[in-house]
């Protein structure tokens, strides 16, 4: 008898190998699933179990915008005063200033209400209200920094009294509160900067110290033209200046008081040339190179007594010295190996540790102020670099190339470098030029004349 | 063709075969080996061990070998010949003993040698290019040793003597053979010479001193020869010397000769010098006074030619001036150009900084127009996604609510069709009652007026007579009511109820039992559908019911996981606020995890923002990496991030992991 109507389910034919005995296995699963999942309870009836998580590598660099509306108050000042505070904020690189033009909101008053919406639809981010008031002499300046995205204020308002004369003083230090409390970064615009202005052919150059502002202003000159005068370093507090000086005929080291602008000498040794001088942070101890018999070492001297002694003893040329933040430890140059390296050693003895290992010749060594890494001077084949590595030697990273670049010295947080640029040709010229330790915002300071060998101030209280 | 090959195959075949079969039968005639040459034999006698044993000791010339050295089987005496051996060679037997002694006696006269003939030889000169050959040979002739005397010994030539058979007695011990040539004694040694060891001595110090003689004539003659060497070598020196001096005196006489030559040659020169000094005197006398006339002349012409340099000179140094003059002018000219060439230049240049610095201010003030315009752009892309948004939940609005009333819509219809089928199935009720109702009342009339009949028919049959009920006659045998059921269309009213009934449920209409008996269109709607309805999927839940279940305190929509392209967006929204480069550099280094909350928009909830971790750093760089990631996450959520609202649930709360990695400060 013939069934009718009962045909047999068969899999779909395969190709190649045929593994339609496989296909249980796998349809088993899936009826699993199948199962499960309709035992499951369906519909969105379910809380958030876990947050949504994800993760963020890159971003945007891009200067902050800011706001800084005119200040209020003494116009003439305030308006000084609020250009100094852009000037100082805009030149880091790290923020833009939204031109007034485009400003919405005119606040009246230092204490009228933030419309933030006003300063959001301008996409400013953060906004500077300000206002200086002036009494005889004296001078007051109080501000307030606002977060305008997220529509708050953005940390206390500080008030600053100073001399007429010192205006320039509080507007770094508005510019510092701000800078720091946007960036998270240790201030630097209240300091100054110590260095040597060049004038006269190269065979020829008349040199002199000068102290600045680190912005460039407030230019005053701690020597005279008759002699040549060589590095200036500053004292951890900033009043006091040693040099390398040729007035003897020999370069010899001379301390000089700011304040006061009168100096004296370091080292008086006549068979020995004294040179490169570098203070320790507590002021008490100078660390410089000294020449004697054809050979140099580092040599370190009490400030206060004059007494000296040597920190190495080797056949090799050592020079350039420089103390690490806690004082414990110099860098220095040396060519002990055969070409010009940096060297790390302990004040208390021991055999220096060589950090600079790559191709080129290292000198000028600096120690940041943050005691993290260490700039310096590499030359490679007819290529001036500077540079910034860690203490260890790790991480070395070059800032700027060019023709002649010499001579780092750190901001006081650490965050900008200042060096020497010299540029080419017969009529070259050394200029002061800064740069951010990311390399970026590289320019030019703001001087009219030659100079060089800068040393960069503390952050004036 | 292959027939054809075929048969030529069969008959090769056939003719091999038949050749092998006509060999194997009469090929043995013709193949049979040929018998060869006979073999031609030789008659050879046999000896026995013990004469062999004794030719051998002949022949060595040692004594008798005893019986038990011969290691030779006795071989079998020969047999007798027989007639079958006619054929065969006979063997040869020894030869009798009077057949040894036929032999010819060995000549023993000779008792040694005759070495007369045997005398050593002069020795022969030979050339030789050695020192002292011949008296070497000498020497070596005479240092040749004496040939001793032959010994005796048998005779060279004479015949061996033949081997006698020794006599048998076999009462005797058997006695080794003994070769005739066996020697009862050995000869002794020749006794050396007793003054050999002398004379060879008497020998050597002869050819020494010979040699020394030799030598020492070789030596005087090589002495001999250099003197004489020497001798010539001086006497061509002195034939040189000689020779030499011979020449020189050639030469001094030369010299001589020369001199005086020279002297005579001298004084010729210098008559001739005074001769000539006179003639040139004169001559220059003449000469002098012809100078002196050519000078005259030449100062004329000097004076002459003076002029006309001079008047030359003026010419060119007019001419001088007068390109100086045009040197200067056409320089005060081409200074003039150039000045005006500077100036030109200085004006360019100054037109060039004017244009450059309008340049820059166009260009600052169009990169300004153009920062405006990016600005309103971003302003009006920003509300442009703001009204995009808004359009988009406008429409999903829309869509719900037109979902919602296609809900209604087809609920009521749902309703509508309840109630019309409830609606006809109470018809049908009714109509099946009344049917029922209907069919009773035929059922009572008919049963009526059958008892009308039947009491008639009994009244009548009462009056024929009476009986009892005859059902069969009416044919009823059930007893019952009975109704007669009609089939086809067009049911009467005596229809059955349940028939009734049915046609009206066939009908469809639900009406009453009357159109249900006569209205027959077929099964209801529903029953002929045979697709399935599409009907609508349920409607998702509106953000409406979102936030209403949300204010009451309802779950959150999960829906499907988040999509890579739905996180991504997140991520890239986020990521495009965040500046990098506000960051501290200890920030730089460090990662902060901040957790936020979004609002059914995706706008993020300011009042979350918080740092959900950190790690790399101190608390104060991760306060400063949290406010810059903050301000990222406001700013670029200010109008809402894009995420899908049906899976709210899995985005309201998020948590970002802000890791700077690739930034240059690390």
């Amino acid at each position: 008898m013939k069934i009718r109507g009962l045909r047999a389910f068969r899999f779909p034919p395969t190709r190649g190998n045929d593994n339609a005995m496989f296909r249980p296995l796998i349809l088993a699963p899936a009826l699993l699933l199948a199962a499960s999942a309709a035992f499951l309870p369906a519909g969105p009836v379910q809380a958030q179990e876990a947050p949504l998580r994800i993760e963020i590598t890159d971003g945007v660099i891009e200067p902050m915008a800011i706001a800084i509306p005119p200040f209020h108050g003494d116009a003439e000042i305030a308006a000084r005063v609020r250009q100094v505070v852009a000037d100082d904020l805009t030149g880091t690189g790290l923020f833009r200033e939204i031109p007034a033009e485009a400003h919405l909101a005119r606040p009246a008053s230092f204490t009228e209400a933030v419309s933030y919406e006003d300063w959001q639809a301008v996409n400013a981010q953060g906004l500077v209200s300000a206002e200086v008031t002036r009494s005889g002499e004296n001078i007051s300046v109080r501000f307030r920094l606002f977060d305008v995205v997220s529509g708050q204020p953005q940390g206390d308002g500080m008030q600053f009294d100073a001399r007429a004369g010192d205006w320039r003083r509080a507007a770094h230090k508005i510019a510092d509160q701000i800078y720091a409390r946007l960036t998270g970064e240790k201030p630097y615009f209240d300091s100054r900067v110590a260095f040597v202005q060049e004038t006269g052919p190269k065979n020829a150059r008349i040199k002199r110290i000068g102290v600045m502002d680190y912005d460039g202003a407030n230019i005053l000159w701690m020597t005279d033209s008759s002699s040549l005068v060589l590095a200036p370093k500053f004292s951890p507090d900033g009043r006091r200046l040693a040099y390398t000086s040729y007035d003897s005929g020999f370069p010899q080291i001379r301390v000089m008081d700011v304040s006061s602008v009168t100096s004296r000498p370091l080292t008086q040794d006549a068979g020995a040339m004294a040179f490169s001088p570098a203070f320790s942070p507590d002021g008490r101890w100078i660390a410089y190179s000294r020449e004697q018999g054809g050979n140099t070492d580092i040599w370190l001297m009490e400030a206060g007594t004059g007494a000296q002694r040597a920190l190495t003893n080797a056949p090799s040329i050592e020079t350039s010295p420089g103390f690490s933040p806690d004082g414990r430890r110099i860098v220095f140059e040396s060519d002990r190996s055969g070409t010009p390296q940096l060297y790390i050693m302990g004040l208390d003895g021991g055999e220096p540790t060589r950090i600079s290992f790559g191709d080129g010749r290292y000198g000028a060594p600096a120690w940041s102020p943050k005691g993290d890494m260490i700039a310096f001077t590499k030359q490679i084949g007819d290529r001036f670099h500077i540079g910034i590595m860690r203490t260890d030697g790790s991480g070395e990273k070059m800032l700027t190339e060019s023709f002649l670049d010499e001579g780092p010295t750190w901001a006081p947080n650490g965050r900008v470098v200042m060096f020497t640029r010299v540029t080419p040709g017969g009529t070259g010229q050394p200029r002061l030029h800064s740069v951010d330790v990311t390399g970026r915002n590289m320019r030019p300071m703001n001087l009219d004349f030659a100079a060089s060998d800068p040393s960069w101030g503390p952050l004036m209280p | 063709m292959d027939d054809r090959e075929g048969r030529i195959g069969y008959w090769i075949s056939g003719i091999a075969h038949g050749s092998l079969i006509l060999w194997a039968i009469l090929g043995g005639a013709l193949f049979r080996p040929q018998p060869g040459p006979p073999v031609r034999t030789t008659q050879v006698s046999t000896i026995s061990g013990a004469e062999f044993e004794a030719l051998a000791a002949a022949s060595r010339g040692a004594g008798p070998v005893g019986a038990e050295a011969t290691a030779v089987a006795s071989l079998p005496e020969p047999t007798t010949a027989t007639d079958e051996d006619a054929g065969r060679p006979a063997d040869a037997a020894p030869p009798a003993t009077e057949d040894v002694a036929a032999l010819s006696q060995p000549d023993v006269t000779d008792a040694s040698p005759d070495l007369s003939d045997f005398a050593p030889a002069a020795p022969v000169d030979v050339a030789t290019d050695l020192p002292g050959a011949a008296s070497n040979q000498n020497q070596a002739a005479e240092d040749a040793p004496a040939v001793p005397a032959p010994a005796e010994g048998p005779v060279a030539g004479a015949q061996p003597p033949q081997p006698v058979a020794p006599s048998t007695d076999l009462a005797a011990a058997p006695v080794a053979p003994r070769s005739v040539l066996a020697l009862d004694r050995s000869a002794r040694p020749q006794d050396r010479p007793a003054d050999l060891v002398e004379n060879r001595s008497r020998r050597l110090a002869e050819a020494a001193a010979a040699e020394a003689a030799r030598q020492a004539a070789a030596q005087e003659a090589a002495l001999q020869a250099q003197a004489a060497e020497a001798a010539r070598a001086e006497a061509a020196r002195a034939e040189a010397a000689r020779q030499a001096a011979v020449a020189e005196q050639q030469r001094a006489a030369e010299a001589e000769a020369e001199r005086r030559a020279a002297d005579a040659a001298e004084r010729a020169a210098a008559e001739q010098r005074a001769a000539a000094e006179a003639r040139a005197a004169e001559e220059q006398a003449a000469a002098e006074r012809q100078a002196a006339e050519a000078a005259e002349r030449a100062a004329s012409e000097e004076r002459r030619a003076a002029a006309a340099r001079e008047a030359e000179a003026q010419r060119q140094a007019e001419a001088r001036d007068a390109e100086e003059r045009r040197q200067a002018e056409a320089q005060a000219e081409e200074e003039r150009r150039a000045a005006s060439a500077r100036e030109a230049e200085a004006r360019e240049a100054e037109a060039r900084q004017t244009a450059a610095r309008e340049a820059e201010a166009r260009e600052a003030e169009a990169r300004e127009a153009a920062a405006r315009a990016e600005e309103e752009r971003l302003a009006a892309e920003r509300a442009a996604e703001e009204e995009r948004r808004a359009a988009e939940a406008r429409q999903a609005a829309a869509r719900e609510a037109e979902e919602r009333a296609a809900e209604e819509r087809r609920q009521a219809e749902a309703r509508e069709a309840e109630a019309r089928e409830a609606e006809e199935r109470r018809a049908a009720e009714a109509a099946r009652e009344e049917a029922e109702r209907e069919a009773a009342r035929r059922a009572e009339a008919e049963a009526a007026d059958r008892r009308a009949l039947e009491e008639a028919l009994r009244e009548a049959q009462g009056q024929a007579g009476a009986g009892g009920t005859d059902t069969a006659s009416t044919g009823d045998a059930l007893g019952g009511e009975r109704q007669m059921i009609e089939g086809g269309s067009g049911a009467s009213a005596g229809l059955d109820p349940l028939a009734a009934a049915l046609a009206g449920a066939m009908a469809g209409t639900g009406a009453g039992a009357g159109e249900a008996e006569n209205n027959f269109s077929g099964p209801p709607a529903d029953m002929m559908r045979l697709t399935p309805g599409t009907d609508p999927l349920p409607v998702p839940v509106p953000n409406d019911a979102l936030t209403d279940a949300l204010a009451q305190g309802g779950a959150l929509p999960m829906g499907e996981p988040l999509s890579l392209a739905e996180r991504e967006g997140l991520r890239f929204a986020i990521q495009n606020c965040w500046n990098i480069g506000a960051l501290s550099v200890e920030a730089s280094r460090m990662v902060v995890s901040v957790g936020f909350s979004l609002s059914p928009d995706g706008v993020p909830d300011q009042n979350s923002l918080r740092i959900a971790g950190y790690r790399g750093g101190t608390e104060a760089g991760a306060q400063q990496a949290f406010e810059v990631a903050r301000r990222a996450i406001l700013m670029c959520g200010r109008a809402g991030f894009d995420m899908p609202a049906s899976k709210y649930g899995r985005w309201r709360d998020v948590v970002v992991d802000f890791r700077p990695d690739g930034v240059e400060l690390q």
